[in-house]
């Protein structure tokens, strides 16, 4: 008796939590995307694939395209950066890859916006870089760093390096170093060595990173609407506009579907190639 | 040597990427000037200011609460949760295993609109309420996961030891697992509470009329042009933060000397 | 007779539809050091839990000193274990491991003192006492799980592979050790081992145990002289098994083996006549000379030096290769033309049995 009241405590918050704070909304939101949505934001209770259909349209693909593009590309600058990075990580003493590792995560205890604002303090026409490159005369025009795309993957880079940088980091520090010197030992170059025995025990953290990162660049509204000025719309602002302007909830939702399903494909394609879920959590 | 010293710049140039916006943010606190634009003349005005604004201190002690009332709940269930996954089969099992990754991999967006969707279905007011629920919602997951990585199979050896010498099931996990996996639950909580202080898009969907954040605070006045005592603000609360990250690098690189020797 | 203290009933049990144990019956006397010998995957670490409580039974029934404990919980089974990785508890000093059942069981603190301190005497571990486990020896960490166990003054001590971590010249004197504890106390000791070296050394009895079953239960003498199958004799210290059928059963058994040779022998077991059956035969007992032409011809194929006794490996004409050990290694090179014989006492003849 006792034992079975020790299991519930146990066992029942979990099961709650699962089903209450993720089942449920995910299956409310997949049951409010065949719904219709009145002109007054009102949903109406008639069963539709309208919405579905409505994804189809050559302005919304033409925006998933580019904010898949954005996100890519943030994905690729992230590796470029975490991979190099870890490397040289690597061929320091234990106490500074400590550090290393600590400092990285600091940026995120200050607000993911606080510190996009302080990105425009930087990149704006009368910011901190134009109004130093104008002094220096390198330039004699500001240059137009935000309010544009490249505001926008500045920014994403910015919030999101540090997904990469962690598994990345992680996986590269766990190579056994005598791995590397027995490769050595038999003769092989660097680049035999980083091809044969790095790359492969850094694949999973390199997946792990780059789902880290492509999920929320897909998502973060924020980054958009400050650093890209409203011009551009990735798909977390129309999921948003959906949600809070246009008030289209049965739409927002079939968008929302749909990434769910393209992040499920995502894990999949990361689990196939021996990615742990587990480590994605793990930071 | 040079290609040491190429190395070295490339981590300085990194980490200057990542610390640039705060240090300047830091940089412009002590600026007279109320634009954020050109740095004038050191002023610590603004420092003054900040206790004057109810609004934005309103809105960091609503993240604070936000954060640390979150962080315990979620610590608390996302232990003994992932202890009871651990140790136990239940009919649901396979599917809360499943379910528990969801929060960690679709995008933040999603699980905004989706909690918000059911808070108005059960017709819940949003309000700080809501928001610590939706931070426990995607905290709790990034704890199991934390927990679990130190639920070895030499634990149930463990277990069954301390059943053979007559414990219950309560003093083994008080005194046997607690103080297992007591570091995993710390950094588990530390990842909680700092995953909470960094969120933006989860609170926008979850907060109320009467609730702001910190982040809301700033994405209403981003628009319209922010003032210096945020800057303030954000330069405290990194004082305070690097004061506590460095105890805690002193402290444990103290313990690791010990072990050495 | 000595009293029973733990009696298995024809205990069965599964995990799934896998059987591990089938129909097991044993009887442990109070005061023994009984060991529990087989092949790892036979079953015998599972006879070891059923007997503490940590699995229950799937069939049958467990007695520990008369009483029926089939459905009592590990927790208040009067036995303690040590286990195969010692569990000594990471976060707990020694004291702490060692007092932590003690504690359980509600005991007044100043006994407990009492208890600890006489028990960390006797085990040698004065001046560790507020160690952590990670800071001590593996040796040292073998003692404190042997603390932990008998301090609680279990009617049985149950050993799961308590020693097969340790190296070699720890493990023997923790073995004389341990032999030494048991007599002092007098607490039943139940080993569970796969190293047969450890089990004739150190046990009064040996239960040999293959694919979920007793094959031989006896003194670590007799089951290394007169093995019962032909399982123990190959499990057991190293054998010769030949083919050999039965010539007459009168007054000693008249065999006929590798199609020329008769021998006779003497024993109580009886063979019908024309039955093919199983020789065993030790390698110390083999024979070997350069001389004797009466012997069964063969050549040195390989020569293994073992300190203190020296191992020949012998083809004959037939083919069939036969292991002695001789303690004069200087007498035989590798290639050289030897004539070997068996000690005739020391012939273990066995039904063949067929086995899956």
């Amino acid at each position: 008796m006792k034992n079975k009241i020790f299991k519930l405590v146990f066992i029942l918050p979990i099961i709650i939590y699962s089903i209450v704070l993720v089942l449920l909304p995910l299956l409310y939101v997949l049951f409010l995307s065949f719904l219709t949505s009145d002109s007054y934001g009102g949903i109406i209770y008639s069963f539709t694939f309208k919405n579905y259909l409505n994804i189809l349209e050559f302005t919304y693909i033409k925006m998933f395209i580019k904010s898949s593009l954005i996100a890519i590309i943030t994905t690729v600058i992230c590796i470029l950066i975490s991979y190099p990075f870890a490397l040289i990580l690597r061929t320091k003493s234990k106490n500074f890859q400590n550090i290393a590792t600590k400092l990285i995560m600091i940026p995120f205890l200050t607000n993911s916006l606080i510190r996009t604002y302080g990105w425009i303090i930087l990149l704006r026409k009368s910011g901190v870089i134009n109004t130093t490159l104008l002094t220096l005369g390198v330039i004699n025009k500001p240059l137009s760093l935000m309010y544009n795309n490249l505001g926008i993957i500045i920014g994403m880079v910015y919030t999101l390096l540090p997904f990469m940088l962690l598994p990345v980091c992680s996986s590269v520090l766990a190579i056994d170093n005598s791995l590397i010197e027995a490769g050595r030992d038999l003769g092989a170059k660097p680049l035999q060595i980083f091809k044969k025995i790095i790359l492969p025990q850094t694949l999973s953290g390199v997946f792990n990173g780059s789902l880290m990162v492509f999920i929320p660049a897909i998502g973060y509204f924020f980054i958009s609407d400050i650093l890209g000025g409203g011009k551009t719309m990735i798909i977390g602002n129309l999921i948003k506009n959906q949600f809070l302007s246009a008030r289209n909830w049965p739409f927002g939702s079939a968008i929302s579907v749909f990434l769910i399903i393209v992040t499920f494909f995502l894990v999949k394609i990361y689990k196939h190639f021996g990615g742990k879920m587990d480590d994605l959590g793990g930071f | 040597m040079k290609k040491r010293r190429l190395h070295n710049l490339f981590i300085f140039l990194v980490f200057s990427f990542l610390f640039l916006p705060i240090i300047i943010l830091v940089i412009y606190s002590f600026n007279s000037s109320s634009m954020n634009t050109l740095f004038e003349h050191f002023t610590l005005d603004w420092y003054k200011n900040l206790f004057n604004n109810r609004d934005l201190i309103d809105a960091f002690t609503n993240t604070l609460l936000v954060a640390s009332v979150s962080t315990i709940i979620s610590t608390i269930i996302g232990t003994i949760s992932a202890y009871g996954l651990y140790k136990y089969n239940f009919p649901l099992k396979n599917l809360v295993n499943w379910l528990i990754y969801i929060p960690i991999v679709i995008p933040e967006i999603v699980l905004g609109i989706s909690l918000l969707s059911i808070y108005t279905l059960m017709k819940l007011e949003l309000s700080l309420f809501t928001i610590i629920l939706a931070h426990i919602c995607f905290s709790i997951p990034f704890v199991i996961v934390s927990v679990r990585s130190t639920l070895s199979k030499e634990i149930s050896v463990l277990e069954e030891a301390a059943k053979d010498l007559g414990a219950n099931n309560y003093i083994i996990f008080r005194k046997i697992i607690l103080p297992i996996i007591y570091p995993a639950m710390i950094s588990g909580a530390t990842l909680a509470f700092t995953l909470s202080l960094d969120d933006v898009v989860i609170s926008y969907f979850t907060a109320g009329p009467g609730s702001n954040t910190l982040p809301l605070y700033i994405y209403s006045m981003i628009k319209t042009g922010i003032t210096p005592d945020v800057n303030a603000l954000t330069t405290l609360m990194i004082l305070l933060v690097f004061t506590i990250l460095i105890s805690i690098t002193i402290y444990q690189s103290h313990k690791i000397r010990k072990a050495i020797i | 007779m000595k009293k029973i203290l733990i009696r298995l009933d024809k205990v069965s049990k599964a995990f799934g539809k896998n059987n591990v144990i089938k129909d097991f019956s044993l009887d442990v006397y109070e005061g023994e050091f009984l060991t529990l010998l087989g092949p790892s995957g036979c079953g015998k670490t599972t006879v070891l839990r059923l007997i503490s409580g940590l699995e229950t039974v799937t069939k049958g029934k467990v007695y520990i000193d008369s009483v029926d404990v089939t459905d009592i919980d590990a927790t208040k089974r009067e036995v303690n274990t040590i286990f195969q990785n010692l569990a000594l508890f990471p976060k707990m000093t020694v004291v702490e491991n060692i007092s932590f059942g003690l504690k359980m069981k509600k005991i007044p603190p100043n006994e407990i003192n009492k208890r600890v301190k006489s028990i960390i005497k006797l085990v040698k571990l004065e001046g560790l006492e507020n160690r952590y486990p990670n800071e001590l020896s593996g040796g040292q960490q073998q003692r404190v799980a042997i603390a932990r166990g008998i301090i609680m003054n279990p009617k049985v001590l149950l050993l799961d592979e308590s020693l097969c971590s340790l190296d070699l010249k720890l493990k023997k004197s923790m073995q004389v050790e341990l032999k030494k504890i048991q007599k002092k106390l007098g607490i039943t000791f139940i080993y569970v081992t796969h190293a047969q070296d450890e089990a004739l050394s150190m046990s009064d009895r040996i239960v040999v145990i293959n694919n979920g079953k007793i094959e031989q239960i006896d003194s670590p003498e007799n089951i290394y002289q007169h093995p019962n199958s032909v399982f123990v004799a190959d499990f057991i210290g190293e054998a010769n098994i030949i083919d050999a059928k039965v010539l007459d059963n009168k007054d000693s058994l008249k065999l006929s083996y590798f199609n020329d040779q008769v021998i006779c022998i003497n024993t109580i077991e009886e063979f019908n006549i024309g039955e093919t059956i199983k020789l065993v035969i030790r390698p110390e007992n083999v024979i070997v000379s350069k001389e004797d032409k009466k012997g069964i011809l063969g050549k040195i194929t390989g020569i293994t030096y073992e300190g203190d006794s020296t191992k020949l490996s012998i083809e004959l004409n037939n083919e069939i290769m036969i292991d002695a050990r001789i303690v004069d290694k200087d007498t035989f090179d590798e290639d050289d033309i030897v004539y070997i014989r068996f000690s005739k006492n020391f012939i273990v003849p066995l039904r063949n049995r067929y086995e899956k």
